[in-house]
């Protein structure tokens, strides 16, 4: 039976799913835990940052692989450690590029090379001065050829060749025309090292971050403590605790028992089942944080060949049904574009309204009325099997039997498997959208060709002009949104769990393992 | 020790030998087989199938597998495990760092499940259809019947969450060696007591019903031997091989099969190393993992077995 088109608009939704946020967990939801950075903290008492005190913080942890490394990173723990050790060059947060241990990176006119221009006046945790050659070390380090993972900067600079100019500039090449750098290095949360440190001996590690390591016993617990002479003033925290625990459950227990103060990463079933009186919080990271969950539709072979097919998938599926039921409404419904609140992101194009008969007639005009789809998933992220198995439920209502191929995460990426599903589920995090639509057309099979897209995309991405760059980012945008292999049916919130007391935890771009330099307790 | 006894010890330990080779060829043909390698799994949504391809050339994981199987095997014979795949960290580093907590956390659960398994068991089982029978075989069907998880998530709800006795995750912000706290052992050690002291309990007791029942001990009762004296000489001989056996593959299971403890608690040890390994696709730790327990496993059979025959005398004396 047809099911009756239901339009509404993002606004709409926004509305929808916070009211069933409402009914879940009103009561415990924070405001959230600040839009970022540039937001006063929420107060206890005077509102002021407080000095003092120890932060114990719990993250999924990487076991004894865990490493002080920053390019060598395999869990959260290890991020959300690094990003206090370490200062970034460039990083995101809110839709804007800020600047870190890096001013401003621009790029020549003939877009051979960018300069980048170094924050004076840092000092590394030993006490000597920071400049150009850490920099020149750093961007050598991060994209070695002889890493054993390749680094996905490596095929957008060329660092063997980067020149320094003076002690705070630098000059880089660049292997094909970027025009926003900044962005790029940004994406790729470049942790600068001190020069000649290949080494990560927990004596041996310094950094320019807001916290030195005391202790590390690698997958199970790190002491840091505040570095007095931080260029971005002195960190509030005396000392801060990161714990290696990768049960959900468990580190809600740590919580709850007040063993930890903080705990990253929590599942929606967990916010869901606690209750306001807990002495704890809920902390959401901001809009711009969240992870868009979707399914990219093989486009160069039948049946996704055809814009009129992968157009009724997504006439058919049911945005807010998917939101409902998989991130249980802690989120919002997607507009088939990932990359929401990042740069240049379309925030205005609303998600279609879900029309059955229309998306009935398109398939009957292609002539895929009732074929059979697979759809390969694995749990890369908690959400996939199911939104899978919804949307297959979903398919049903336009005639079609999808499939789910459900594998293993470690199996998931095979090329050749990817290749011969007709979709597979995809999540990506709100990235600046030039990373974003680099990782989804990674694999041949899952890149979108058409001459519009492609010319707006290369323009985008090279254009060293704002205002061509945003028209150029729409054009992209429009087409993707027309007639792409994209089906991005929401947006994840990203859910922290906090004792009261705990301010100042902010994204920065990540909610999943948060920057906690700026925290303090009330 | 008899010359028939140093046999049997010597023809037992030469067939574990025999089963750790072949062991160790079915577990790394056997993972081998499983679908996904940690390269596709490590930066699948980043890199082209070109630089997937030039990265598993790179860490040889197109090599035939009968020759990586004798390389590696080579290696084992040398101490040398292998190296992760996902951190470049060699294996051995990696198990080691764990392998003390497991023991650690086994050891001590074993040596409260050896004494209380004993005195329950055999407490049960000479009261035999009575209440203290029934209230202890309906105690053991309870727990072996509860999952694992549910009686340590039911513990740190109770004793961390609500009491606050207990912390609630088995980490604490030290500096190294094994989390020796006792508070932080607490619940896991119980948890894991739970079920494999209900495990042991069931078999005991029922050694001792079937001893009690046999016809030489019926005699010595008949004679007029005490309750005691036929416990000591009748009974514990012939309970003391069986226990000795369940004690030794507990403890070896207790070591590897921990991971759902582990989890529970955040208790770093191998069980959650040896899941997160083969989910990831790290092969070279799944496989060091696998046959170190597999070998540690064997090596408890065979020690039991040969306690079995060094304690029954017609065994013992047997050619």
């Amino acid at each position: 039976m047809p099911t009756p088109p239901t339009p509404f608009t993002r606004r709409h939704a926004l509305g929808l799913t916070a009211g069933g946020t409402a009914a879940l967990t009103l009561p415990l939801l924070s405001g959230c835990a600040g839009s970022d950075d540039a937001s006063a903290p929420r107060a206890g008492g005077d509102g002021r940052p407080r000095r003092g005190g120890t932060l114990t913080s719990v993250f999924t942890g990487g076991g004894p692989a865990e490493s002080l490394d920053p390019y060598s990173a395999v869990s959260p723990a290890d991020y959300a450690r690094n990003r206090v050790i370490y200062d970034v060059l460039f990083w995101v947060a809110d839709g804007k590029v800020n600047a870190g241990l890096a001013l401003s990176a621009t790029t020549a006119k003939d877009g051979t090379a960018f300069t980048l221009k170094l924050r004076k006046g840092v000092v590394w945790h030993d006490g000597s001065p920071y400049g150009a050659p850490d920099v020149v070390h750093t961007l050598r380090h991060a994209t070695s050829p002889d890493r054993r993972y390749p680094s996905e900067l490596a095929a957008y600079i060329d660092a063997g060749k980067a020149e320094i100019k003076d002690a705070h500039t630098l000059v880089v090449p660049l292997r094909q025309p970027i025009g926003d750098p900044a962005a790029l290095l940004a994406a790729n949360q470049v942790f600068v090292l001190k020069d000649g440190r290949t080494s990560f001996d927990p004596g041996n590690v310094v950094g320019t971050g807001p916290m030195k390591i005391v202790d590390f016993a690698p997958g199970r617990s790190s002491t840091l403590r505040r570095f007095e002479d931080h260029w971005d003033g002195t960190p509030h925290l005396d000392k801060l605790v990161v714990l290696s625990v990768n049960e959900p459950q468990a580190r809600v227990n740590a919580v709850r028992s007040g063993q930890a103060d903080f705990a990253a990463a929590l599942p929606y079933t967990e916010a869901a089942k606690l209750r306001s009186g807990t002495k704890s919080e809920i902390q959401k990271g901001t809009e711009s944080e969240r992870t868009g969950f979707g399914f990219m539709l093989t486009a160069n072979r039948p049946p996704f060949d055809d814009p009129r097919v992968r157009k009724a998938i997504r006439l058919a599926v049911d945005r807010k049904a998917l939101v409902d039921t998989v991130f249980l409404g802690y989120g919002e419904v997607g507009n088939d574009l990932f990359g929401a609140g990042a740069p240049y992101y379309a925030d205005d194009i609303d998600p279609l309204p879900r029309d059955v008969d229309r998306a009935r007639k398109l398939l009957r005009a292609a002539g895929a009325d009732g074929i059979d789809l697979t759809v390969r998933t694995a749990e890369i992220e908690t959400g996939y099997n199911a939104s899978t198995q919804l949307f297959a439920e979903q398919m049903k209502d336009i005639g079609l039997t999808v499939r789910p191929d459900v594998v293993s995460p470690a199996e998931f990426f095979d090329s050749k498997a990817l290749a011969s599903a007709d979709a597979v589920a995809f999540a990506i995090y709100g990235f600046p959208l030039q990373i974003i639509y680099a990782r989804t057309a990674v694999n041949p099979s899952l890149a979108f060709r058409d001459k519009e897209f492609t010319r707006s995309l290369s323009s985008a991405i090279a254009s060293r002009d704002e205002s061509e760059r945003q028209r150029a980012w729409r054009r992209a945008q429009s087409a993707m949104h027309d007639r792409g292999n994209w089906v991005v049916w929401g947006f994840a919130d990203t859910l922290n769990l906090a004792r009261d007391g705990v301010h100042g935890v902010t994204g920065r771009g990540t909610a999943k393992y948060p920057y906690l330099g700026k925290a303090w307790l009330a | 020790m008899t010359h028939a006894l140093l046999r049997f010890a010597a023809r037992r330990l030469a067939v574990s030998l025999v089963l750790l080779v072949l062991l160790s060829l079915i577990v790394f043909v056997g993972m081998d087989l499983l679908p996904g390698d940690p390269v596709t799994s490590r930066m699948g949504d980043r890199a082209s199938p070109e630089q997937i391809t030039a990265a598993r050339d790179r860490l040889g994981l197109d090599e035939p597998v009968l020759r990586r199987y004798s390389e590696w095997a080579s290696g084992l014979l040398h101490g040398d495990l292998g190296t992760s795949l996902l951190s470049g960290t060699p294996v051995r580093s990696l198990i080691a760092d764990r392998l003390g907590n497991s023991v650690l956390l086994a050891g001590v659960t074993l040596t409260a499940v050896v004494p209380l398994s004993l005195l329950l068991g055999v407490w049960a089982g000479a009261r035999r259809g009575r209440w203290p029978d029934r209230t202890v075989s309906a105690m053991a069907v309870l727990l072996v019947a509860l999952p694992e998880y549910v009686v340590a998530g039911l513990l740190v709800l109770v004793f961390a969450v609500w009491l606050g006795w207990f912390p609630a995750v088995s980490v604490s912000p030290v500096t190294d060696g094994p989390p020796l706290d006792p508070q932080l052992l607490t619940l896991p050690v119980v948890s894991l007591l739970s079920l494999s002291l209900a495990h042991a309990v069931r078999v005991i007791r029922a050694a001792t019903a079937t001893a009690l029942r046999a016809p030489h001990v019926e005699t010595a009762r008949l004679n007029g031997a005490s309750r005691r004296t036929l416990l000591r000489r009748t009974v514990l001989p012939a309970v003391l091989p069986v226990a000795v056996q369940i004690w030794c593959v507990l403890g070896v299971g207790l070591i590897g099969g921990a991971v759902l403890v582990e989890r529970v608690y955040g208790y770093p040890g191998i069980g959650e190393l040896l899941v997160g390994s083969v989910q990831s696709g790290d092969i070279p730790v799944a496989q060091a993992l696998a046959v170190l327990l597999g070998a540690a496993t064997l090596l408890a059979v065979t020690v039991a077995d040969i306690a079995v025959t060094a304690t029954t005398p017609w065994k013992r004396t047997a050619s």
